[in-house]
């Protein structure tokens, strides 16, 4: 489903150059569930980003389902990533202008899909992840676990096929660290893709197949049993 | 504030010359708007305040009512001074007159405001001589005294006392130099003689006869105006020419009310006479209301470059945040903290006022000219340093809510860079002060329009005669019917290149020179009707035919003053006349003089398109108005004419005029307000494109994560732009709201002073709103460009 061939990037800064990835070759099917894990400044969030069509990698190839992104534009990534790669992250991003409603409705509001299909969508999702009763607060007086289920529900209510969690229990308690991370099972115990970064070694436990990574390199390819 | 701040501030100017730059620039703008208007404002409110004892000096006002158009004059009966006098109810009282004549130095003609006075107008104004003997200048029948700058005028450099000046044929010796009248008075004069003075043609008969002049009266301390007033009043009725008027046939259609109503008028109240501001010379006058209006305009002016200032500090205290922080975590208290923030503040307006105070000083000339008022007296030391003063007030006011947020940043929210931005109740105000920006501006450039569309219309509108290669020139009013007067237009007539020369009594379009016929109309009354004295070519040269029967044979006598070869009328003079429809006149004798009508001529437009038509009667006379149809320039008809002119009018100076700036003239006041207006409009628009400019720059960064997550969330660049767009249009919407009804009021209302108005229905208030929006649109391109490049991947970096 996603396959990455000698992947590297490089950022340039000035006449200081970094390489964040160096020569990666990966490939995750479809209803996986990785955990990427590694040390700070690792490259875990620039893989992310090229996984997720944020960033184009500076030499190598990226196939996604079956497509050679390579010298597209942002314009076409874009496309390519509506609807089919969720999003979640450490800090929730949610806008505190939105409800809960608005915030998880923007998932569907440049995919084309009808006004009333996306209100039936959104409060699915949200009462599926026990937030229904939030839809019409801010974000800012829900409690950081409700802000993150609040995040999921975004991140899913597109259906996407991959869910890219960028350290999505940083920000929590134990508790509330806990229970994000059995939505996430059972989301790819439902078929979806997931691929998180983590630091937590317990959390990555959990995950079928593990990425270590150190400067760059994937140093740990790991299958785990269920 | 202690100084130290003052450096910080200093500094932190010094750090970012754009911001700085743009910030004191606009603020430099209105600074100068203000100091400006509010110089004109102080110029109204000071208004004779040179003259000693304002509120009891008065002149005398007059309203004859036998005139078809009564309308109150600075201007009343000479023997009303003696009767003041006599009452022993006033210290003083003068009189004041113009005489018609240029004075002469060598072979140097200048038209001057020559006038004649008494020797009491030195103590009635507390005038003293700079030079000479003012005395001597007044009671001397050769004396004169000239102006500091009446002097200048005849003598450039050289100096002026002693020397030998002539008026006419009189030689008159400059025996006081005085200072120039202030701008703002009443009383206005370059030179003076006294009422002996051999230059003074009337000097024999003006107080035995019925002459009038402008008197002014010095009120004894404790003296009723109201009892004085009624002096004169009684005085004025039994004068014996009143009393002709009154026992005439016009007395009848008094219906008991004075011949000449009198009243008293303070130099203290005169600039806001009401009266004398809807009279003929109302353009010397204010309204009380448009300088209220106009000091608005100042103010608003000012307060539309404070909200920008407002904008940009508040932007960048936000983002001076980890700053404020660390300030807050060393101990600085909210005192110190709001000090710093005042302190730029103040430091900033300071700085824009000195700066606006330069750019008024350069923009005074242009400024005088728009108002057509001599404002020099504006720039004194007192009115500069309240200028200063009011900087400090509006720094205050304009770094307080700044400060306000300084005093609210959360330290360790700051030090850590995460959000602190203002409230939503802080997003609002400066989205408010955005709108009314932009309802400021839009209501501006509606009126601006609609005024500039008016005026254009009004000054191209068909004034009934064909203005094509129409000249007008003068000649001297006397001289009118006189030899020389008829070898001129004699000779004007042979002038190579020159089509026809006629004559009229006033200029079509100018609202000077009147004449009044009583005629009786055909169910006995009498009316009065204003009377035009014209060639008897005067129809025939300009094209001109008659509605019905026909117009003067341009053979007959211009001397005929029997009306023998018939009169005209307009058709409302022969409505007036009782005539069932105006064909009905033709042919028909006049019932006062049986005069023939031989014509109805068509309506032309003498007063514009500010007033109506109204019933006119021509009639064959001498006329001093020339009328002259050449392909020539008026440069090139000067050079043939001059020699023309000094041959038969040694004394009086050439002035030619084309017919089509004759008419401009006349909305000459209009084409200023529009000038007012443009300027401002321009200066608000700037302002508001400059608010929603820094508007935009907070809302794009304020707004990056919510950008930032649409578009990984798959928002195009179009949509980011919607977005945006959609937050600025309601901004732009609001403001068109408050804005276009009140420029649609304001342009209703002026269009009311017409009679005819160009087509502006709707349109102006359209413009104005594209031109926002185009401007709006222009403004936050820049920033909606960021924000549509803005990659998703950020979202990962926050």
């Amino acid at each position: 489903m996603l396959k990455l061939v000698g992947v590297s990037k490089v950022h340039q800064a000035g006449e200081i150059q970094t390489t964040a990835l160096d020569r990666i070759d990966l490939e995750i099917e479809a209803g996986e569930y990785v955990a990427i894990t590694g040390p700070s400044g690792c490259g875990k969030s620039t893989m992310l980003g090229i996984l997720g069509l944020l960033d184009v990698p500076t030499r190598g190839e990226y196939w996604f389902e079956g497509q050679n992104i390579a010298g597209w534009s942002e314009a076409q990534l874009n496309k390519l990533r509506r609807g089919r790669i969720g999003f979640i992250f450490q800090s929730f991003n949610l806008i505190e202008e939105l409800t809960v409603f608005e915030n998880v409705e923007l998932a569907l509001e440049y995919n084309g899909t009808p006004a009333r299909e996306r209100r039936e969508r959104v409060t699915a999702m949200l009462n599926k992840l026990g937030v229904g009763h939030r839809a019409g607060h801010r974000p800012s007086q829900l409690s950081g676990g409700q802000q993150q289920r609040v995040a999921i529900a975004r991140a899913l209510v597109s259906g996407p096929a991959v869910l890219l969690a960028d350290e999505p229990t940083g920000n929590l308690d134990s508790a509330h660290g806990d229970e994000v991370m059995r939505l996430l099972r059972d989301i790819n115990a439902e078929g979806t893709t997931v691929v998180m970064v983590t630091h937590s070694p317990d959390h990555a436990a959990q995950a079928s197949r593990t990425l270590n990574l150190l400067d760059g390199r994937v140093m740990v390819d790991a299958l785990q049993a269920a | 504030m202690m100084l130290r701040d003052f450096r910080i501030g200093w500094r932190l100017l010094l750090q970012q010359p754009a911001y700085s730059l743009v910030v004191i620039g606009g603020l430099a703008v209105g600074f100068a708007a203000c100091f400006l208007l509010f110089g004109y404002v102080a110029f109204c409110l000071n208004f004779n305040s040179s003259i000693p004892d304002n509120g009891r000096v008065v002149v005398v006002k007059q309203r004859i009512n036998v005139f078809p158009r009564p309308e109150w004059q600075l201007w009343a009966l000479l023997s009303l001074r003696q009767v003041a006098r006599d009452s022993g109810m006033v210290d003083e009282s003068i009189m004041m007159k113009d005489i018609d004549m240029p004075l002469r130095v060598g072979t140097e003609l200048r038209a001057m405001d020559f006038r004649v006075t008494d020797t009491a107008f030195r103590t009635l104004l507390n005038v003293h001589e700079l030079q000479g003997d003012l005395q001597a200048a007044l009671t001397q029948p050769d004396g004169l005294a000239l102006t500091h700058s009446g002097a200048a005028k005849l003598f450039g450099s050289q100096s002026a006392l002693g020397q030998s000046v002539q008026a006419g044929d009189v030689t008159l010796q400059v025996r006081a130099i005085l200072p120039d009248p202030a701008a703002n008075g009443s009383l206005q004069y370059e030179a003076l003689v006294g009422i002996a003075s051999s230059a003074w043609p009337a000097r024999e008969t003006a107080f035995t006869g019925q002459d009038r002049a402008t008197l002014f009266m010095k009120l004894k301390p404790g003296a009723s105006a109201a009892t004085l007033t009624a002096l004169l009043q009684d005085a004025s009725e039994r004068a014996p020419f009143n009393q002709r008027m009154k026992r005439g046939s016009l007395g009848k259609r008094l219906n008991g009310r004075n011949v000449a109503d009198i009243s008293l008028l303070p130099l203290r109240d005169a600039y806001f006479d009401e009266d004398m501001a809807a009279s003929r010379t109302g353009e010397r006058y204010g309204r009380r209301s448009n300088v209220i209006a106009l000091a608005a305009g100042g103010l608003l002016i000012l307060l539309l470059a404070a909200i920008n200032y407002v904008n940009l500090a508040t932007v960048r205290t936000l983002r001076r945040q980890r700053e404020i922080g660390l300030r807050k975590l060393l101990g600085a208290s909210t005192g110190q903290l709001v000090r710093q923030f005042l302190s730029e503040a103040v430091l900033t307006t300071m700085l824009a006022a000195l700066l606006g105070l330069m750019l008024a000083w350069l923009l005074l000339p242009t400024f005088s000219d728009l108002l057509n008022r001599k404002l020099d007296g504006i720039f004194t030391p007192l009115h500069c340093a309240i200028a200063l003063g009011f900087s400090i007030v509006i720094g205050l006011w304009a770094g307080a809510y700044p400060a306000w947020l300084a005093q609210h940043a959360r330290p360790a929210t700051a030090l850590t860079g995460r959000d602190n931005s203002e409230t939503i109740a802080g997003l609002w105000l400066r989205r408010v002060l955005t709108v009314l920006q932009f309802g400021s501006a839009m209501a501006l450039s509606a009126g601006t329009m609609a005024v500039a569309w008016q005026t254009w219309y009004a000054s191209h509108a068909s004034p009934g005669i064909d203005v094509n290669r129409l000249l007008v020139l003068d000649m001297p009013f006397d001289a009118a019917g006189k030899p020389a007067a008829d070898a001129f237009l004699d000779q004007l007539r042979r002038l190579p290149g020159v089509d026809a020369v006629s004559s009229i009594s006033e200029a079509v379009g100018r609202d000077g020179f009147k004449l009044t016929n009583i005629i009786a109309a055909r169910d006995g009354g009498e009316i009065s009707i204003e009377a035009k004295q014209v060639s008897p070519n005067w129809f025939d040269a300009n094209g001109l035919h008659a509605v019905y029967g026909q117009t003067f044979n341009p053979r007959m006598d211009p001397h005929d003053d029997k009306d023998s070869g018939g009169v005209m009328l307009n058709a409302d003079a022969a409505i007036a006349l009782g005539y069932a429809t105006p064909q009905e006149a033709v042919g028909q004798p006049l019932p006062t003089g049986g005069a023939q009508i031989i014509g109805i001529a068509p309506d032309i437009r003498y007063q514009g398109l500010h007033a109506p038509a109204k019933a006119l009667i021509y009639r064959v006379r001498p006329a001093s108005v020339v009328m002259l149809r050449t392909s020539a320039s008026v440069e090139q008809a000067y050079d043939m004419i001059a020699p023309l002119w000094r041959r038969n009018f040694p004394n009086a100076i050439l002035e030619i005029q084309t017919q089509q700036r004759i008419l401009a003239d006349r909305y000459a006041a209009d084409a200023r307000l529009m000038r007012i207006l443009a300027i401002s409009s321009l200066t608000a628009i700037a302002l508001a494109a400059f608010g929603i400019y820094v508007l935009s720059a907070y809302s794009v960064q304020r707004s990056r994560r919510e950008i930032v997550l649409r578009k990984l969330h798959g928002a195009a660049g179009k949509d980011i732009a919607l977005m945006l767009a959609r937050e600025f249009s309601v901004l732009v919407a609001a403001g068109a709201i408050i804005g276009l009804p009140l420029a649609a009021v304001a342009t209703q209302r002026y269009l009311a002073s017409y009679t005819e108005h160009a087509p502006v229905g709707v349109w102006t208030l359209a413009a104005a709103l594209l031109l926002a929006i185009l401007v709006a649109l222009l403004a936050t391109t820049r920033h909606t460009l960021t924000a549509m490049r803005m990659s998703p991947a950020l979202a990962l970096k926050d």
